[in-house]
């Protein structure tokens, strides 16, 4: 995936292959490929929050916080990411794939 | 010992090899079909009749559907098999009787060899397949057009009984060592399935509703 | 390096072993039944959507039955190569992690459509067996694996967690439906049904949790959830390690027991009905003290009794129905999630073809969980989109959690605009709250 000047690898899910290497460019580039045209307030502030979650946990956030968190409630969740909080949010956000069904 | 009774022997031999070495390959498999514990939904048993009839139509298989053409040279195929063992059969126990049987017999065996030499050259000619198959796959190919052939030839008078009789013990000495097997493997592997499936309630399948089963895509 | 070399040789000395354990049991048999027509290809998902020949039904078998057959019949022992019997090496073992991992979900379907009618995913797991004996599951798998195994979930959702999500949920629920009484109940001794759950409900997607806790109110069901066993899922299945998946088994009875439940209920899911309801038995030896139902079977009874008020006009969706193999070909669970949805959807229509004979969404036998096998994964769900896109359907109703993760992912991949939706939440938007009693039964 090239962002600007730069390419990003993906994983075979899609994912950020290097979580750190991401920025605000890449989370909007990936957010195209999620179908999400244009990252608004509440798309950033679910992003923004898993990040944060999981540099300090080394985990993607439960829903619960997440809707606590940034304000969005659950059912709006599902119709800001489609692909639903962990292959969307956390894909959109440069998490690496949660382990799992999912 | 005349010529006769000696080839008559070694058929009877080659025979009694054939049948007890599948025989015995079964037998090691005796504790692996096991009966489902689980509590059954459906009928093991209507699952079995289910696997070893309707479910092997073409209505049923794509296999067949989506191969007609080897679909049908494999049922010739084995047609031509069952005739030619009883050519043999017959020209050992019966040398003299049963001409017009004899006859037709040697019908399907002929229309066999030609359904043989065809999936032979289907072998030959895709490229997955040849890349696929082993020596034994064109052994077992050429022991059953031999069978077919000679049956054929002795029906035509051509091939005398004590010949066909060492050819065919020749192939049901390779039968139970190579793919040829699968005469014996078919059951145990269908049967295994359809038995599972019964228990379950997959086989056979629930009445049709709501429309779209078996429909090809 | 030396210890690297060492640990290679012991994984192929284990893998051997594991190899020549399977000699005389039933994947064997299905191992000797192959003739290599191979009339199989175009049943298969991934062969279609990859038609390579390593993908041909019946070149994974032969990738698992050559090994074999150098072992244990007399022409691969005596002359391999007239057999093409080969040896089990280093590099075979390899590209066998591919082949059984990566190149088969084991769905079935290629089985009843072969000519001979052999079981191809007895053969796979069964090399899935023996590579996990030898250490060499893909790391996504044995993660899983051990994660449920050390906490009890495969996503390691603590006791904490799942205590505040239900509350949480709880509370959108009452709020939702207007019933106080409606909720998720945790860890209650006496109830009737221990209900098991994907733990992604928990901690992704509550709303079919939401959903089942609902249905379950209007129904009157006691139940309870466990901060003990809350999983359905059981990941040594697909690694085919059966010490794991039978202590996963035995853990859930053992919980029902100290309950007191009369019925374990699964949440949808296909390798979990398929694990709890016909594999568990066979890890464990015995048949379990009490039954284990899907939450399908569960709906259809109610439904059937009347027992959940319902106003079907609400769902004017054209809705279609994903089968999953694990649940429909290797579970038997076809009809009951019909009969509910034909009950509370105005407009059913079947994919083809469907049921039985339906299409692997390229998500099943533990895909999910291996990254490196990703890019296949999602272009063999080519298959089921197509299938999709044909209903032109707007809803499509997803019994497994995990088919359903497939599903969102190829429905996005391949433009289409669809809903995925556990049956369980299709139900639950039709509930005419007004007209539920709204009282727990207790067993
Ligand atoms: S259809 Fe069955 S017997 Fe034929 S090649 Fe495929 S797996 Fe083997
Ligand atoms: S079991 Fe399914 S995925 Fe595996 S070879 Fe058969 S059709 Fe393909």
């Amino acid at each position: 995936m090239k962002v600007g000047d730069h390419e990003y690898a993906l994983d075979g899910n899609g994912f950020l292959q290097e979580p750190q290497s991401w920025n605000e460019d890449v989370a909007r580039e990936i957010a195209r490929d999620e179908g999400i045209a244009d990252m608004t307030g509440p798309h950033w502030a679910v992003v923004k929050f898993i990040r944060e979650y999981w540099l300090e946990h080394d985990l993607a956030p439960p829903v619960r916080l997440l809707c606590k968190e940034s304000g969005v409630g659950v059912r709006d969740m599902y119709r800001l990411f489609r692909s639903g909080p962990a292959k969307g949010a956390c894909r959109v956000a440069g998490l690496p794939k949660p382990d799992g069904c999912v | 010992m005349s010529p006769d009774s000696a080839s008559r022997a070694l058929l009877g031999a080659a025979a009694l090899w054939a049948a007890g070495a599948l025989a015995f390959q079964a037998w090691r498999f005796r504790g692996a079909v096991r009966r489902e514990i689980a509590e059954p939904r459906g009928s093991a048993l209507a699952g079995a009749v289910y696997g070893f009839t309707a479910a092997m139509s073409p209505a049923r298989k794509e296999s067949a559907s989506r191969h007609p053409l080897a679909f049908g040279a494999g049922i010739l195929l084995h047609l031509g098999v069952a005739a030619s063992l009883s050519i043999v059969f017959l020209s050992a126990v019966a040398p003299e009787g049963w001409p017009r049987l004899g006859a037709a017999l040697a019908g399907v065996s002929a229309v066999g060899l030609a359904a043989c030499v065809g999936l032979l050259v289907r072998r030959l000619a895709t490229a997955p397949l040849r890349e696929m198959s082993p020596p034994d796959d064109y052994i077992s190919n050429l022991a059953v057009a031999l069978l077919l052939a000679s049956s054929l030839a002795f029906r035509l008078d051509v091939l005398p009984a004590a010949a066909l009789q060492l050819l065919a013990a020749l192939v049901l000495l390779y039968v139970p060592v190579g793919k040829l097997r699968h005469g014996m493997f078919f059951f145990l592997a269908r049967g295994d399935l359809s038995l599972r499936l019964g228990a379950r309630g997959v086989y056979p399948p629930a009445a049709r509703k709501g429309g779209g089963r078996g429909v090809r895509r | 390096m030396a210890s690297d070399a060492e640990a290679r040789a012991r994984a192929l000395s284990s893998a051997l072993a594991a190899l020549d354990a399977e000699a005389g049991r039933q994947a064997a048999i299905h191992m000797s039944a192959c003739v290599r027509c191979g009339l199989c290809g175009q049943s298969c998902h991934i062969y279609r959507s990859e038609p390579t020949p390593a993908n041909l039904p019946a070149s994974k078998v032969e990738a698992v039955a050559s090994f074999h057959r150098r072992r244990h019949t007399f022409l691969g022992r005596h002359a391999p190569r007239l057999v093409g019997a080969r040896d089990l090496g280093p590099r075979e073992l390899e590209s066998l992690v591919e082949t059984v991992f990566g190149r088969c979900t084991g769905c079935g379907r290629c089985s009843l459509h072969c000519s001979i009618g052999l079981d191809v995913s007895a053969i796979i797991r069964a090399a899935r067996r023996v590579l996990t004996k030898a250490g060499l599951t893909p790391d996504g798998l044995r993660r899983t694996v051990r994660t449920q195994i050390e906490t009890g979930n495969q996503m390691a959702v603590t006791p904490e967690e799942l205590r505040e999500t239900a509350a949480w949920i709880s509370d959108e629920l009452a709020g939702e439906t207007g019933h106080e009484g409606a909720r998720v109940p945790v860890d209650e001794a006496g109830s009737r049904v221990l209900y098991l759950v994907n733990p992604r409900e928990i901690k992704f997607f509550p709303l079919s949790l939401q959903a089942a806790a609902g249905v379950f109110y209007a129904a009157g069901e006691s139940w309870t959830l466990s901060t003990r066993t809350c999983d359905v899922t059981n990941y040594g299945f697909y690694a085919v390690d059966d010490s794991a998946a039978a202590e996963l088994t035995r853990r859930v009875l053992e919980e029902a027991d100290r309950l007191g439940a009369s019925e374990v209920v699964l949440s949808e899911c296909g390798h979990g009905f398929r694990s709890f309801r016909w594999e568990g038995p066979g890890w464990l030896g015995e048949r379990p003290r009490i039954p284990f139902r899907s939450v399908l079977e569960r709906m259809d009874a109610w439904l059937a009794e009347d027992r959940i008020p319902i106003d079907p006009a609400r769902n004017a969706a054209v809705t279609t129905l994903h089968d999953p193999c694990n649940l429909v070909r290797w579970g038997g669970i076809s009809e009951p999630q019909r009969n509910v949805l034909r009950k509370i959807c105005a407009r059913f229509v079947e994919m083809t073809p469907n049921r039985a004979d339906n299409f692997c969404c390229g998500g099943g036998g533990g895909m999910l969980s291996m990254e490196e096998f990703g890019e296949r994964r999602v272009r063999s769900g080519s298959i089921k989109a197509e299938q999709i896109r044909a209903t032109g359907a707007r809803v499509v109703a997803c019994p497994c959690h995990n088919c359903a993760d497939q599903l969102l992912e190829i429905t996005r991949v391949h433009g289409l605009d669809v809903e995925i939706r556990a049956v369980v939440e299709i139900l639950y938007d039709v509930i005419d709250w007004r007209r539920v009693r709204g009282q727990t039964l207790r067993s």
